[in-house]
């Protein structure tokens, strides 16, 4: 009796899930290294166009995503105007002041240095609005931000939003010293105020397609919850706006549909999509991301933390602990880590320390104040 | 045939016309001194009609009774004898009185007297019936006998048999209910009747005019000794139908399964033109049609979920089904509401004279079913129960893993058949299936089927007869999710239809065959709820409204044989659907896509007020001809309607299918097929050869639309595009039925293809152009194959080879816009591995005593021998910043397994 449970295991090892095998059909373990183009035509006055080219990597792949440098990039309108964009950091092109002429299409050329040439279709200009007001309101237990604007003639319709969130927070300890050169001293640069930034993630989209008028009212573009440490002192968020094609608004729909979240009964269903982009050497070869061409509008919104209901924040510092040193200890590093605040109280020579976690505010974001902080 | 010869002497003068026998009687004692003894109500039917001039009395008696029942016997004392079937002896056997032991086993004459006791068995056989009021003469033209045809044991009808008559060669068969309608010329016949594991039996029948006849066939014991089955064994020629299988439930239990049980699904699934998508799924794909195309039919019931434990098993109990019948093309007018086939499965009635039952135990089942009268010949029950105890097992293993997991199932079969008289017949169904399971993870399926039948059959008389059918199907399922008490989920999907059908038969004559009637089927859908699951939870919850609709039909279908050559069936069903209320109903900008962010409009629909009305008629149409009498062509067209679809979502371990009734926005399913088979067979019919193509266009099918989101969608018409469907192939059969070695090779060469047809970018797929299906497997092998090597002992030994399924498959990963993206491949553009699996089973009956307590019999197999890991499903999970495929196989090994039956 004893083979017993060891014949059961066995049975159920092959019911349950026990023949579970890696998949790596030739087609997923083959180098799929298809280009990714990403960006966008700004001929907005003074404004600069980047185009970031990347390459696909395969679905095992941890590492970051390989770029592609030395390509020839460039931008041509369909009166014969080319525009070349200059390789600035590895794999991002850029060029300034690019001046859209009314009515005129622009398409993309990509010559990679191994000699494969892209092109993508010839689009428009599609110049945004401006955005008529960005608010916020209190909702629930955090904020919805939300954005208006409207065309007057009508035209512009489908609309994609991005945005750029920026918020002050404070370390959880001041520390006024530092130790340098094997010495105690005043600390000159201020690691408790900093700021700290995030890019939007998702897809923002919407259409006035369906209304008789161009008007886009109280778009969601972000809620941020009331505990998070970006509502702690000061938030801002700068919201910008984009006009497409009805072609690139569907583009950016589906691909709104694709993501990294896969295998779980919620997931959207799996679909391919590739942009307006294609290889004019080896027309069978996918290309991803989608080319457009226009003007961004942009707004930006300060909310201050006593406009705000009280809310407990959570500031990712609440498992912060003070220590006690001696100069000695802290000139030895004796304790790897722990920075200076100020003298103890009561023990002359000793200072009360702390994680260097807890103290320097650089290490989640930057104590350079940025340019469009008014205060 | 008489035995007192002593009486030559006084010769019988006489002149009778239409004389009744008593007269004559009386006037024979008159003239001579013969005496006459006999029951006056035997008799009174009997009208002498001769001419007689100075004859012996026994020579009179011969020529009046010749070719009756009635027999004479004449003794010493001219005492006259008058009986039915077994003549008076006048005299006792010789040594009668002064016998020894085993002293008169000599004396034939009293053996076979005494022995005629045994053979009376056979008596029905030669036993002459009479139908309908006598007359005399016999009147020329044509009459109907109608009546049950059952099984003498246990008095359950047998369905299918053959019922001929060899000159002029003309004949019908028994349909579902045992029950048989024959028009034939006026006179003596004898009746013969063929049935599939039935001994051939015949009747001797006089028929004088319209009546009854009732038949009981017995079992063909066949191990017993090499019988021939000739049941039907020309059906595959002979019958109109075409596109069809039935496969009853001996044959079943030949086929070896992957836990030893005999599985109805997976021997359907073995035929030609039927797939399935997965290794254990029992979802069928019948002729390049979808999974939900296909109308299971359980006693009239519709079963909306064929499958256990993620279709290891089927959903129905091998011990109370009596057989299945695929039909896959030419399907009979009465049969709607789905595109691609219909298969209907019938339960035994339950033996009618004696109680009895039949069980199992398996490795991971066990079943037991009883049956009996309720009111001896009159009234019986079935009720069987199959429950698995896998979870019970599960826990016993020492692995985490394991011991967290649980699977089960259960399911539960009631059957009632009560003969009220001899033309009411009343069938009660009820079924009750539920599968629960878990794997190692936090989410817990369920899923439950509820149907009830109620059946009455009239027969109004010979000719014609009624089925009212009334009954309710249920279906839901239910994912639930714990192991975090924050995000702990209820999610519900429910099926309820309440059905009601009035079938006619009516059999005109022998050249036509003739039903019709009525349907009707009300929906109610409930498509999603998603509750917080305990206090703790926090999950919002979300209610899509419920969706109701009423599916009608009405039907007529003819059969007729125009010759012994050429017969052709047709038949028209017009079915009509309402969308019904209380909904709110979404409207979409005109001539924008129809997407969630185009909707600008909500119209409420007040409690059974009609949204959207769909009708349209189906036409049915077959033909065969008879090239020789062992060869046949047949031809078929039919059109169907499909109002309820389903979609399935596929990039899941667990797959949970989502149904969906035709509204406003998705259209109802329609499909054409055209077919054109070749059959013949061989060596006194066999061997059987068929070949079969077909061609079959569909509109309005479904397929989701790029990245959809098909759970708790409440505007599911923006997730899905129309497609149409293309199919075609040919599937080539070689079956040999009898002998030692039997069983049957198949290869069938189809395709499958989906296009969209809207001309908005964003509701196509593949840029518009056709892409396979779903089950697009374009090569399927199958053999089945049986060798009996003596009574007690049989080999079986199966292959199956199909070409993988199509997939849409993640190329690689990319970042775009801040976020990592994955870039997948065109539609349906690759394939799993192709799928091969070879079993072995062996059966080992018990002894074969005819009585005995319990008949057993051991079922020992080998499910996937060469241990081949097909590819039950391919997911992809996000795993340590890469993306990994896994490729689950349940059956990555050969199983081995032990199943013990019994019958009682």
């Amino acid at each position: 009796m004893k083979q017993t449970p060891k014949l059961l295991s066995w049975l159920l090892l092959a019911l349950v899930g026990g023949c579970v095998d890696p998949y790596r059909p030739p087609e997923i373990s083959a180098p799929n290294t298809y280009l990714v183009v990403d960006g966008f035509l700004n001929t907005g006055q003074g404004e600069t166009t980047t185009i970031k080219l990347s390459r696909t990597q395969n679905l095992t792949d941890a590492k970051a995503p390989l770029l592609e440098t030395k390509a020839t990039v460039t931008i041509e309108s369909d009166r014969s105007l080319k525009y070349t964009l200059r390789e600035g950091s590895s794999g991002v092109y850029s060029i300034s002041g690019v001046q859209a002429q009314p009515g005129e299409k622009y398409r993309l050329r990509i010559k990679t240095a191994k000699g494969l040439e892209y092109l993508s279709e010839l689009v428009p200009v599609k110049q945004s609005p401006p955005i008529d007001s960005l608010n916020w309101k209190v909702e629930g237990q955090g904020v919805r931000i939300s954005v208006n604007t409207h065309d007057n003639t009508d035209k512009t319709r489908y609309y994609r939003w991005e945005f750029e969130e920026t918020w002050e927070f404070n370390s959880a300890f001041y520390s006024g010293f530092e130790v340098k050169n094997k010495q105690l001293t005043l600390r000159q640069d201020d690691i408790f105020r900093c700021w700290s930034s995030v890019r939007s993630r998702p897809i923002l989209i919407a259409s006035s397609a369906k209304l008789s008028k161009d008007v886009i009212s109280q778009n969601p573009i972000v809620f941020v919850d009331g505990h998070s440490a970006k509502l702690g002192i000061r938030y801002s968020i700068l919201v910008k706006q984009y006009a497409l094609t009805p072609e690139a608004h569907l583009y950016w729909e589906q691909l709104s549909k694709t993501t990294e979240s896969i295998g779980t009964l919620f997931d959207p269903q799996p679909s391919q999509v590739t942009g307006n982009i294609q290889c004019i050497t080896n027309p069978n070869e996918p290309v991803l991301g989608y080319f457009s061409a226009g003007t961004i509008a942009t707004r930006r919104l300060f909310i201050r933390r006593f406009q705000l209901p009280y809310w407990v924040v959570n500031t990712g510092y609440e498992s912060c602990i003070m220590d006690t040193l001696t100069t000695k200890e802290l000139i030895d590093n004796k304790y790897p880590g722990q920075i200076p605040l100020r003298e103890a109280d009561l023990l002359p020579g000793q200072y009360e320390t702390g994680d260097v976690n807890c103290v320097d505010c650089r290490l989640r974001g930057t104590n350079v104040k940025p340019a469009f902080w008014d205060n | 045939m008489a035995f007192g010869q002593s009486a030559a002497d006084k010769p019988v003068s006489g002149n009778f016309t239409n004389v009744r026998f008593e007269q004559f009687a009386r006037s024979v004692e008159a003239a001579t001194s013969y005496r006459f003894y006999y029951n006056p109500t035997e008799v009174d039917s009997v009208i002498v009609n001769l001419q007689v001039d100075r004859q012996p009395l026994d020579r009179v008696l011969q020529q009046l009774f010749n070719g009756t029942l009635f027999t004479y016997a004449i003794d010493a004392r001219k005492r006259v004898y008058i009986t039915i079937n077994r003549p008076i002896r006048t005299n006792l056997p010789i040594d009668f009185f002064d016998r020894g032991s085993g002293a008169g086993k000599d004396d034939s004459t009293m053996n076979a007297y005494l022995s005629e006791s045994k053979k009376q068995i056979a008596a029905p056989e030669t036993k002459v019936y009479e139908v309908g009021k006598r007359t005399n003469p016999i009147r020329p033209g044509r009459s109907t006998v109608a009546g049950y045809i059952r099984n003498r044991a246990s008095g359950e009808p047998i369905v299918g048999a053959a019922v001929y008559i060899e000159n002029p060669r003309i004949g019908t068969t028994s349909d579902q209910f045992g029950y048989y309608s024959f028009t034939l010329p006026r006179g003596r016949h004898a009746l013969k009747l063929r049935s599939v594991g039935m001994k051939d039996t015949q009747r001797q029948m006089i028929l004088y005019g319209d009546g009854p006849l009732d038949i009981e066939m017995e079992d063909d014991i066949i191990p017993l000794k090499e019988v021939v089955i000739e049941a039907e064994k020309d059906r595959n020629v002979s019958s109109l139908q075409m596109g069809q299988d039935r496969v009853d439930i001996r044959t079943m239990r030949q086929v070896p399964t992957a836990l030893g049980e005999t599985d109805l699904l997976r021997v359907v699934m073995t035929l030609p033109g039927v797939k399935s998508v997965g290794e254990s799924s029992t979802g069928l794909n019948v002729r390049g049609g979808a999974t939900d195309q296909n109308l299971i039919l359980y006693n009239d019931a519709t079963i909306y979920n064929s499958s256990h434990l993620f279709g290891f098993f089927s959903a129905f109990n091998p011990d109370v089904i009596k057989s299945v019948e695929l039909y896959k093309s030419g399907i009979p007018s009465r049969y709607g509401g789905r595109l691609s086939s219909v298969l209907e499965v019938l339960t035994r009635d339950g033996n009618k004279k004696k109680y009895g039952g039949s069980g199992g135990l398996g490795l991971l089942t066990g079943r037991l079913t009883l049956e009996g009268p309720l009111i001896k010949d009159k009234t019986s029950f079935i009720i069987g129960g199959r429950s698995s105890y896998s979870s019970w097992l599960l826990k016993q293993v020492p692995v985490a893993t394991f011991r967290n997991s649980r699977a089960s199932f259960f399911d539960l079969n009631l059957h009632i058949t009560h003969d009220y008289n001899n033309k009411n017949t009343i069938y009660l169904t009820g079924y009750l299936s539920q599968d629960y399971f878990r794997l190692n993870s936090d989410t817990a399926y369920n899923y439950r089927n509820q149907n009830a039948t109620f059946k009455w059959k009239h027969v109004f008389n010979n000719k014609l007869y009624s089925v009212f059918t009334a009954g309710v199907s249920q279906y839901g399922y239910k994912v639930s999710a714990d192991r975090n008490p924050v995000n702990a989920y209820d999610l519900d999907f429910g099926i309820n239809q309440s059905n009601f059908k009035a079938d006619f038969n009516y059999f005109p004559n022998t050249k036509h065959t003739i039903d019709f009637g009525v349907s009707s089927t009300y929906y109610k859908l409930k498509p999603g709820t998603y509750l917080p699951r305990g206090e703790q939870s926090l999950v919002a919850s979300d209610v899509v409204p419920n969706e109701q609709a009423l599916e009608s039909a009405l039907y007529i279908g003819d059969r007729y044989d125009i010759s012994t050559r050429l017969s052709i069936s047709f038949g028209l069903r017009y079915s009509l659907y309402n969308y019904l209320g209380p909904k709110a109903v979404f409207t979409y900008a005109p001539g924008l896509p129809v997407t969630a962010s185009n909707i600008v409009d909500t119209v409420s629909y007040a409690t059974n007020k009609v949204i959207n009305t769909n009708h349209g008629p189906e036409y049915r149409f077959s033909a065969r001809y008879a090239l020789t009498s062992n060869s046949s062509i047949k031809v078929s067209f039919n059109r169907m309607r499909q109002y309820i679809q389903m979609l399935s979502n596929t990039t899941v371990i667990a797959p949970t299918d989502i149904w969906k009734l035709s509204d406003q926005h998705i259209q109802p399913q329609i499909g054409d097929q055209y077919s054109l088979g070749l059959y013949k067979n061989l060596k006194n019919n066999t061997v059987e050869l068929s070949v079969e193509g077909y061609y079959k266009t569909m509109q309005n099918m479904i397929d989701y639309r790029n990245g959809a989101v098909l759970i708790l969608n409440h505007h599911i018409e923006t997730d899905v595009v129309k497609a149409q469907g293309l199919a075609y192939g040919v599937e080539f059969m070689i079956k040999k039925q009898t002998g030692k070695l039997n069983g049957w090779v198949s290869y069938t060469y189809a395709r499958t293809f989906l296009r969209t047809v809207n001309p908005n970018p964003s509701e196509t797929i593949n840029q518009g152009d056709y892409y396979p299906s779903n089950y697009d497997k374009p090569h399927d092998v199958t053999m089945i194959s049986n060798y009996r090597i003596n009574r007690r002992f049989s080999l079986s030994l199966n292959f199956t080879y199909n070409t993988g399924r199509p997939i849409t498959l993640p190329l690689a990963k990319y970042t775009l816009g801040e976020a990592q993206r994955l870039f997948y491949s065109a539609r349906n553009q690759y394939r799993i591995p192709d799928y091969f699996r070879t079993d072995f089973a062996m059966n080992i009956e018990g002894n074969h005593k005819v009585k005995k307590l319990a008949h057993s019999s051991w079922t020992i197999s080998i499910y996937n021998l060469t241990g081949r890991r097909n590819a039950y499903s391919v997911y992809f999970k996000s795993e340590n910043g890469g993306i990994r495929g896994y490729k689950l196989s349940i059956f990555g090994q050969p199983i081995p397994s032990v199943t013990y039956n019994f019958k009682f």
